[in-house]
């Protein structure tokens, strides 16, 4: 295999300078590696692993690309589109290399990798887009007992195995969790042969997507065990059996309710984590929602130059919308290493009602505005009808209706920041339900 | 008849009951008339399309994802698969290209949806 580190040649010693470097090559990175490209900036764009693509080389199901391309395509030939798009640009690619530090340098940065080829190399870089994706929470985060055999896996662990490396990694799994990629996996397991004992969630509504439910569990009679848990991993080399448990409206596991069931591997698909963990010693503001920076709309956390985008800022469900959020945080990346914008201001927003989540968080007074700019939400419950308000000083600047709103499903809307007044009070998106669904799922 | 399914046609989930002979389908409990063609399809004829991965001769890649060049009847997706695990790649080809013509009858093509370097 051609492993390639950097397509610039550089002299021992030689400081590495560009204006963007962009940490991960995911749809998130390429998307924003090609915008800051475009945007005029030298760009270097690191990936730890060999390939571009990030997790979508093992996303090998379809639906990808609905909105960007109007098209349905699996994850790899999504990936392939942007792959492309890097490629005819000039943008400096560093596979195989991990970023190990991040600190100011004057105006900019200073980063330090790893890799095989140069051991320590680092990097100079006036602004730095973190698409570093989220990962996995695990058996550890969800406080599962018993024994620790061999035969746990989470989804994206089962699907790298199933996918990119041809191994089975059990024929009869147990899936704890229902986000997307648990339900994806049970029916990968299936076609593969495997039987599928069966899907819990120790919720009352399933955490992936109603189209996932039905294409992926509904379609082969695979039981969806709603408001039930894996509570104890039974085992002493290889996973035999696992007790699973009705909860209680309080998720407390109903002891009465205990059963025993036989399977040799349990896959977990129990939430996502963005990953930032680089950016503490930065003292970036995290949302305590998203567990992503605070960002504004052009996607600028709250340390000047560091911007983030995709699943690092929040977990998307649809990658249109991180290849969106890259392309915003790349562009505006670049024009930052032309302009400064330190001393503007930065307006919060207060986000009521039954909002769970608004992304961006505040708004940066901007002379020049590309009219309306993106805004994602997520409710916090369940509602058939609801209304989004954007208010400031009494004054509403901006009101939608939405006929639907499910957690699991992400919104999204276009508002024209330069309707809010700089100068004026903290502006209030507000988010109230008009009719509660009815809780039958 | 009388069977009952939610509609995927949009993410709000309506809970569809579709009733009659195949000739005459009533459904009800959609709020939009994308329930009625969803209703109706999935009980005359319900396609899905199928994505899965065929082995290939190299160490470093050894799968390669593909996928079907059309959704075809759900009914034919396991006979589908068993023809597929018993194809192996040796030799490259990239994004778009066909290992399999019409399989098993089925009128669709099986199609690499990634490329393949059999000298890497």
């Amino acid at each position: 295999m051609k492993r390639q580190y950097s397509k610039r040649q550089y002299k021992d010693g030689q400081r590495r300078c560009c204006d963007v470097v962009v940490i991960g090559s995911g749809p998130a990175g390429m998307a924003a590696a090609v915008s800051a490209a475009d945007a005029g900036a030298s760009v270097c764009m690191i990936e730890r692993e060999e390939k571009m693509g990030g997790i979508l080389k093992q996303c090998i199901h379809d639906g990808f690309g609905l909105i960007r391309f109007e098209e349905k395509l699996t994850g790899p030939e999504y990936s392939w589109r942007y792959q492309q798009m890097v490629n005819e640009r000039d943008i400096d690619f560093l596979n195989l290399t991990f970023l190990t530090k991040i600190e100011r340098s004057g105006k900019g940065f200073s980063l330090e990798f790893v890799n095989p080829a140069e051991a320590v190399i680092s990097i100079e870089a006036a602004s730095v887009v973190m698409a570093m994706g989220c990962r996995e929470r695990t058996d550890r985060q969800i406080f599962l007992h018993g024994q620790r055999p061999a035969g746990i896996f989470t989804a994206g662990q089962a699907q790298d195995f199933i996918n990119l490396k041809g191994f089975m990694p059990g024929k009869r799994p147990v899936i704890l969790g229902s986000g997307d990629i648990g339900l994806i996996m049970a029916r990968r397991f299936t076609l593969e042969g495997a039987s599928v004992r069966g899907v819990y969630e120790i919720a009352s509504l399933p955490s992936g997507l109603t189209r996932n439910v039905v294409q992926c569990l509904e379609d082969f009679d695979i039981p969806l065990h709603l408001n039930t848990t894996v509570t104890e991993v039974h085992g002493r080399d290889r996973v035999e059996a696992v007790t699973v448990c009705r909860v209680d409206e309080n998720r407390h596991p109903l002891q009465d309710t205990a059963r025993r069931i036989d399977c040799d591997c349990l896959i977990l698909s129990v939430g996502l984590i963005p990953e930032n963990d680089i950016l503490i010693p930065l003292g970036i503001e995290l949302d305590p929602v998203t567990r992503g920076p605070v960002v504004d709309q052009f996607m600028h956390s709250s340390c000047p130059g560091i911007f983030s985008c995709g699943n690092a800022l929040h977990v998307s469900d649809l990658v249109d919308y991180v290849s969106e959020s890259g392309h915003a945080a790349g562009k505006a990346a670049a024009e930052w290493t032309k302009s400064d914008l330190v001393g503007s201001r930065k307006l919060r927003l207060s986000a009521g009602g039954i909002i769970q989540y608004i992304v961006p968080q505040s708004i940066t007074e901007a002379e020049h505005e590309d009219s309306a700019l993106p805004v994602y939400f997520r409710p916090s419950v369940p509602a058939d009808r609801a209304e989004f308000l954007l208010k400031q000083s009494g004054r509403i600047l901006y009101k939608k209706r939405f006929s639907y709103l499910k957690p699991s499903e992400m919104q999204r809307l276009e508002i024209d920041f330069a309707r809010i007044d700089p100068e004026g009070e903290m502006p209030v998106v507000e988010l109230t339900a008009l009719g509660m669904e009815a809780d039958d799922e | 008849m009388n069977r009952t399914m939610t509609c995927i046609a949009c993410p709000r989930g309506c809970l569809l009951t579709v009733t009659g002979s195949n000739d005459n389908l009533e459904v009800s409990g959609y709020q939009c008339p994308r329930g009625i063609d969803y209703g109706r399809q999935e009980i005359l004829l319900p396609l899905r399309m199928l994505t899965t991965t065929v082995r290939t001769m190299s160490v470093e890649s050894p799968r390669l994802p593909v996928r079907l060049s059309t959704e075809v009847s759900k009914t034919r997706i396991f006979e589908c698969m068993s023809v597929i695990n018993h194809f192996t790649l040796n030799r490259s080809v990239k994004a778009g290209d066909v290992l399999i013509e019409d399989v098993c009858a089925t009128g669709a093509d099986l199609i690499a949806t990634g490329g393949f370097d059999n000298e890497g």
